[in-house]
């Protein structure tokens, strides 16, 4: 099962690395899979998928989509993040993101806030160094619905 | 269109950490140097000016104030132990100071109102 993966961000951050007494630039974050301490993000995210699809579920009329959305909550029909391609998850990603954006259940500035608390633990810009707050602000917001959507496919969706 | 509000609420970015301060303490020198303006002259009242740089003045300075707190008192061991290691960011005018130094020793008032005031001194600001 992965237990991280790697981002390649559009538009690059600076940040100050541990090293070095000058801002640097990057495009590459790891992604470390939630652990317990990460539980209350990990459980709020999972309820804002989980909702967003079943809010979706109860608009759909005609039994061929209701079969299509009920496979992507099936987890035995799912296909794992580690047997997707890099565009393969990034659609998957995608369509989770504009379900809960489109989601009247979901608040999306809530959304980005759990994320972003989740992200300071779990994402790191160099070994041992953890994004923050001021670097996280520097990102875009389409390189934020894509770290989003990669987050979700990679570790909340099937777990 | 121009922009007339006086900045006095700047935000204060230390190795990508965002830092309370003190309001109506920060400051900074963007450490473009000091500049002399030096007559010459060609007789007969022939007179140009030289521009004479200062070069010992060319570096930025960025001075901020915090609370007494736990965590500031914290941060300040960290900034003051990483001498010519530490960036600094003012957000509010989108400038950077790289391979910032604590150049004083801060007093540490634990008092109801204690302040630390701390002084960096590094490359200038860009």
């Amino acid at each position: 099962m992965k237990t991280e993966f790697t981002f390649t961000l559009t538009s690059p951050v600076t940040y100050k690395p541990d090293n070095s007494g000058e801002q640097s630039e990057t495009s590459t974050l790891t992604l470390k899979a939630p652990t317990n301490k990460q539980r209350t993000q990990r459980n709020k995210l999972k309820q804002y998928v989980l909702q967003s699809m079943f809010e979706r579920q109860e608009k759909i009329q005609d039994s061929e989509s209701l079969k299509n959305l009920q496979d992507e909550v099936d987890t035995d029909k799912l296909k794992k993040a580690e047997d997707m391609t890099d565009e393969e998850i990034e659609r998957q990603g995608e369509i989770l993101v504009m379900s809960l954006y489109g989601s009247k259940m979901v608040d999306s500035n809530v959304l980005i806030e759990e994320f972003l608390v989740l992200l300071q633990q779990v994402c790191f810009l160099e070994k041992d160094k953890n994004i923050t707050k001021p670097v996280f602000e520097k990102m875009t917001p389409d390189d934020t619905d894509r770290l989003l959507g990669a987050y979700l496919v990679n570790f909340i969706r099937l777990s | 269109m121009t922009d007339f509000t006086q900045i006095s609420d700047p935000e204060i970015v230390v190795n990508d950490i965002t830092v309370f301060v003190v309001p109506d303490s920060v400051m900074y020198k963007s450490g473009k140097g000091e500049r002399k303006v030096l007559p010459q002259s060609a007789g007969n009242g022939n007179v140009q000016q030289v521009v004479s740089r200062d070069v010992n003045t060319f570096k930025g300075m960025v001075k901020f104030s915090v609370r007494s707190t736990t965590e500031s008192i914290a941060l300040k061991e960290q900034w003051q132990n990483n001498e010519g290691a530490n960036v600094i960011e003012l957000g509010s005018v989108n400038l950077t100071m790289n391979n910032a130094t604590m150049i004083n020793d801060p007093e540490i008032n634990l008092t109801s109102d204690g302040v630390v005031e701390m002084e960096f001194e590094g490359a200038q600001l860009i």
